[in-house]
């Protein structure tokens, strides 16, 4: 008979973030998560049966913390302009964030089982979405000149992620530094993007 | 690249990965990788993870060498001097925190070699520190011993056993600032009263 752990879900779900954003997921050990919250690795197979079903959970649980933070930095934006400005910032903070476990998604086992990819797929899915969205907004409130917003959406996304990828690229190991400059690469990027398709572009 | 540059570019990205993983984490192959340098060339330099571990102990300690022993020497009052010297020990332990703990795996009275010929020199050093700071109450007829050296000898064992039975049990790779820094209140705690018991009662 299985009786009830003293450990939360969720307590787990933390402890297991924080092992993940700094050492990545091949370099964390179920074991070491108990360690970390002072119990025996059997009573996280209560909740979790391996390693894979941790980490579904670990990532769900990001996507839904980045998209809260998305949506509540986005809402506060007045102008398009400053909602994707902060759309990128945000995209910044959360890779930088969860780098380590960010970029093992090539991670072997996981990677064939389909984990991440497919939720990182159904995430840009929702940025694309969201991105659209705004853009849609910006046209009919004629802060922007109309166009094809799904087809522009999908071009400043795919650039944000090109920038991203290079940082990823040139180190395994990046420092504050990088993520800086990536960060201030993609604003620069956004506003021109946000330039040539504002509605008084072609005025003066 | 010279040689010596490409041992120190080496010895960088060492660094970087063991204060980020951790020493037992972090694989020769990796940072082979990280410098875009064969596994057989990194062989090379550093024929095992040892070497290259007891290589980057030697680099960190020697890194604020000359600042600390210049501070240490402007300062003439050994309780201050005492005091700076136990902080800057702490800053040490505690900005390159992730890297020393793999030294828990040894067993301090039986390093292995290369570690171990860091290792004596490096209780030289503390020992000769520790001596000039209360060469310092003795030269200034504060305290009442002649044998400055063996005084240290003593604080120093003392200190050592007292950090050992203070020490952070269990692989704790996070661990809180505060910890050591309580340590670090003991340590001096203990020190100034050591140094009190010294000093010459005046009147």
């Amino acid at each position: 008979m299985k009786t009830e752990p003293t450990v939360r879900k969720d307590q787990i779900i933390e402890a297991a973030i924080k092992r993940f954003a700094h050492f990545g997921i091949a370099k964390t050990s179920l074991t070491e998560v108990a360690d970390d919250l002072g119990v025996a690795k059997q009573t996280l197979s209560y909740y979790f049966s391996d390693k894979k079903a941790l980490v579904t959970a670990v990532v769900d649980k990001l996507g839904e913390e980045y998209e809260e933070k998305l949506h509540a930095e986005i809402d506060q934006a007045d102008t398009v302009e400053k909602a994707l400005l902060k759309l990128t910032e945000v995209k910044s903070w959360f890779f930088e964030k969860y780098f380590m476990l960010l970029t093992q998604e090539n991670h072997m086992e996981l990677a064939t089982a389909g984990v991440l990819p497919g939720r990182r797929n159904k995430l840009m899915n929702r940025e694309l979405a969201l991105m659209k969205a705004l853009l849609d907004q910006g046209v009919s409130k004629g802060e922007l000149r109309p166009m094809d917003s799904a087809k522009k959406a999908s071009l400043l996304l795919e650039t944000l992620y090109a920038f991203a990828r290079c940082v990823k690229d040139k180190s395994a190991l990046p420092d504050k530094e990088a993520f800086q400059q990536v960060l201030t690469r993609q604003k620069e990027v956004t506003r021109i993007f946000y330039d040539s398709l504002k509605s008084d572009t072609w005025k003066n | 690249m010279s040689q010596d540059q490409k041992q120190e570019a080496i010895l960088e990205a060492a660094i970087r990965r063991f204060a980020h993983f951790g020493v037992a984490k972090a694989t020769m192959a990796e940072i082979a990788s990280d410098l875009s340098l064969s596994k057989a060339s990194l062989y090379y330099y550093f024929p095992d993870k040892l070497s290259l571990y007891a290589a980057v102990i030697k680099k960190i300690t020697s890194e604020n060498e000359k600042q600390d022993e210049e501070d240490l020497a402007k300062e003439k009052d050994p309780f201050k001097a005492l005091v700076l010297y136990l902080e800057r020990r702490t800053d040490f332990i505690i900005r390159y925190y992730n890297i020393l703990e793999f030294l828990r795996t040894f067993n301090p009275m039986r390093m292995p070699e290369p570690l171990e010929s860091v290792f004596i020199y490096l209780k030289k050093r503390e020992l000769a520190r520790l001596t000039s700071v209360i060469e310092k109450g003795v030269s200034t007829g504060l305290f009442k011993i002649k044998d400055a050296r063996k005084t240290a000898e003593l604080l120093y064992e003392f200190l050592d056993g007292f950090r050992a039975s203070l020490a952070l049990h269990g692989a704790n790779f996070f661990p809180d600032k505060k910890q050591f820094q309580s340590i670090l209140r003991k340590e001096i705690e203990f020190s100034l009263i050591f140094f009190n018991g010294l000093t010459i009662k005046k009147g």
